[in-house]
């Protein structure tokens, strides 16, 4: 190698932060979409900060990342969605791009003897068809499962309104027997969707992945179908990569053919276009796959111990800097409040930030509340579960997660 | 002495009496929490599911007393406990719309076992959007003339075709949207000459279902479309 062939220094260092720039600039791409993607599923409008994005990127990278093994390793546990009717149309174009793309690039499997005759642009271009096929109903099946959103709140609001007015004025009855008779709306709130949301866009993966009442391992569902969509992601991704490497004239030597040459470059230029407009249209759909069905929906389940509403929405009225004098009162109005039982019952804790937290208040009639921090005093973690699994050792029976591990007698309250 | 034990006796016995007839009662002093579920019954007719909680044990029969926005009454009428813990009625509930379910105590019927629940019958129609009914005979119907509104952009649908009237049978006419939402409603005598015209209703497409009540409880249904 001659001194010309080398670059400089300074050029390298241009390329590496060249480099560095776009993959920064692609994982914020990556994380914006995430972001927006698990709040629009949960139905939470929330503006995220460029820090949360950076989060949501690196969990999905590494959901991404993580996976990896996971596709060898538990082929068992996710084969039979592969075969499943949702993937079985992706699954066979994609099982016959392996083949095809193995005999085409593999050395020790290529048709080395073909490579300069008919067969191989034969199966080049068979394996182009097989690539744009596989994009378009993977494109379908993804946009198909972004029509999946809200699923915190799945109500009849009317339905809602008379259960709530079932409960007013109920004083004499006991905290038990309200506990137990909202634990039943919930029930009925999800069976209610079910029966007169049937046919509507994204029913049938609400159904298979998020209605606690119908299916008693949505999270194994939603894994296995995780793991088969980014098996046939990454089967059509490689072997894309491979047709448009292919295409490139500086490869061409004796012992290769000129693909490009060999096909015209307006036909060339037609392949590069499609292939990449479906790889960057995957590669910006697959974080809405990961929001879906990749993310781990587990959630503390917390009691909050929460200032009186009415002294609080008072003290945010004065000056906001506080004084000594207000740091004092404070002080006597949380000792006076924390004798008080004023402890939440259990909530779902989903979003924790540092103005605010998110909860999602299932017993209260699906009600996602944002509670200022100034509000909260002391915050219990009870446990963890999904708000989309059941609780109940028989499965016939749907139990509510945080009516459990607080007292029967605890009171359900607004706050 | 005999006096006295005779007394306790009669005591004791009146006691135990009291304490039998009190636990032949059921224990439903408290208030019930009343739910109720509409589901769709063959032709246009409404099923409603009542669940009546926090009444143990639950009475083996309750009145449910049905009455439209306006107060007046529907339905009124004693249901059995069902096998599985519910209670059900079945009836033709026009015009599809909102209606408030009453659960009485029946042996007293005065005496109310939890709150009014009001419920809206429309959703029985989703049945049809869905075109999940069985009983349902296809047939290309509808369109017809036009008759323009005083506001152009409203338009009626007229129906002709329709079944003729005989022997007290009934017709109840349903139009409505993509959605599954109602537009209008007839229900009454087949028109004499056998043609049925809408309120003025927006352009669009809309569904049709025309179900014919006949004198012998029989019911059958027609589903179209009018554009």
């Amino acid at each position: 190698m001659t001194t010309t062939d080398r670059k400089p220094l300074l050029e390298l260092l241009k390329d590496l932060s060249a480099l560095l720039v776009g993959a920064a600039a692609l994982l914020y791409v990556f994380g914006f979409a995430t972001h927006w993607a698990y709040f629009r599923l949960l139905g939470i409008d929330i503006n995220g900060q460029a820090f949360d994005y950076l989060r949501f990127a690196a969990d999905y990278v590494t959901a991404v990342v993580g996976g990896l093994p996971q596709l060898l390793f538990a082929f068992v546990y996710y084969a039979p969605t592969l075969i499943d009717s949702l993937l079985l149309e992706i699954t066979i174009p994609c099982f016959l791009i392996a083949i095809v793309a193995l005999a085409l690039y593999v050395r020790p499997l290529k048709l080395s003897k073909l490579r300069k005759g008919r067969s191989f642009i034969v199966l080049w271009w068979t394996l182009n068809f097989l690539i744009a096929a596989s994009l378009w109903l993977l494109c379908q099946t993804e946009l198909d499962m972004a029509k999946v959103r809200d699923i915190l709140q799945p109500i009849d609001a009317a339905d809602v309104q008379q259960m709530q007015s079932q409960l007013s004025d109920s004083a004499d009855v006991g905290n038990a027997v309200l506990l137990e008779n909202r634990a039943r709306n919930v029930a009925r709130v999800y069976e209610k969707y079910t029966q007169t949301q049937k046919g509507e866009p994204g029913f049938h993966f609400f159904n298979a992945w998020f209605n606690p009442t119908l299916g008693p391992n949505n999270s194994n569902e939603r894994r296995t179908v995780y793991l088969a969509l980014l098996l046939l992601n990454l089967i059509v991704l490689f072997a894309a990569i491979l047709q448009l490497v292919s295409l490139r004239t500086a490869n061409a030597d004796e012992n290769t053919l000129n693909v490009h040459e060999r096909i015209g470059p307006g036909w060339s230029r037609l392949v590069i276009v499609i292939l990449a407009v479906g790889l960057a249209l995957q590669m910006f759909l697959f974080p809405f796959v990961y929001a879906t069905v990749g993310r781990n929906l587990t959630y503390p389940i917390v009691r909050l111990k929460l200032t009186p509403l009415s002294e609080d929405s008072g003290s945010e009225t004065k000056s906001e800097e506080p004084s000594k004098t207000q740091a004092s009162a404070t002080q006597e109005k949380t000792n006076v409040t924390a004798t008080a039982e004023n402890w939440t019952h259990s909530v779902y804790l989903i979003v924790d930030r540092d103005n605010e937290v998110i909860v999602f208040d299932r017993l209260n009639f699906f009600q996602v509340k944002r509670i200022p921090r100034s509000r909260i005093l002391t915050m219990s973690q009870v446990f963890a579960a999904s708000p989309f699994e059941s609780c109940s050792k028989d499965q016939a029976i749907f139990t509510p997660c945080e009516t459990l591990w607080i007292s029967e007698q605890t009171p359900v309250l607004d706050f | 002495m005999d006096i006295r034990t005779n007394a306790s006796t009669g005591f004791l016995v009146v006691l135990l009496s009291l304490a039998v007839a009190n636990s032949a009662v059921p224990q439903s002093q408290g208030r019930g929490f009343v739910y109720v579920t509409t589901q769709a019954d063959s032709c246009t007719q409404t099923k409603l599911q009542l669940q009546l909680d926090n009444l143990t044990p639950k009475p083996a029969s309750v009145l449910l007393r049905i009455t439209r926005e306006d107060k007046t009454e529907v339905a009124n009428k004693e249901l059995n406990l069902g096998s599985d813990g519910n209670y059900y009625w079945t009836g033709l509930l026009v015009p599809l719309g909102k209606y408030k379910a009453e659960v009485f105590d029946a042996r007293n019927k005065s005496r109310p076992l939890g709150k009014p629940f009001a419920f809206n019958n429309i959703e029985i129609l989703r049945d049809f959007i869905r075109e999940e009914r069985g009983e349902i005979i296809y047939i290309s119907r509808g369109g017809g003339e036009k008759e323009t509104a005083q506001d152009e952009k409203l338009q009626t649908k007229t129906v002709d075709g329709l079944p003729p009237r005989a022997n007290g049978n009934q017709l109840h006419i349903i139009v409505m949207n993509s959605r599954g939402n109602k537009a209008d409603e007839y229900y009454g005598p087949p028109p004499v000459e056998r043609r049925w015209t809408s309120k003025p209703l927006k352009p669009g497409e809309y569904r049709l279902i025309i179900a014919e009540y006949k004198s012998d409880q029989n019911c059958q249904v027609t589903r179209g479309k009018v554009g």
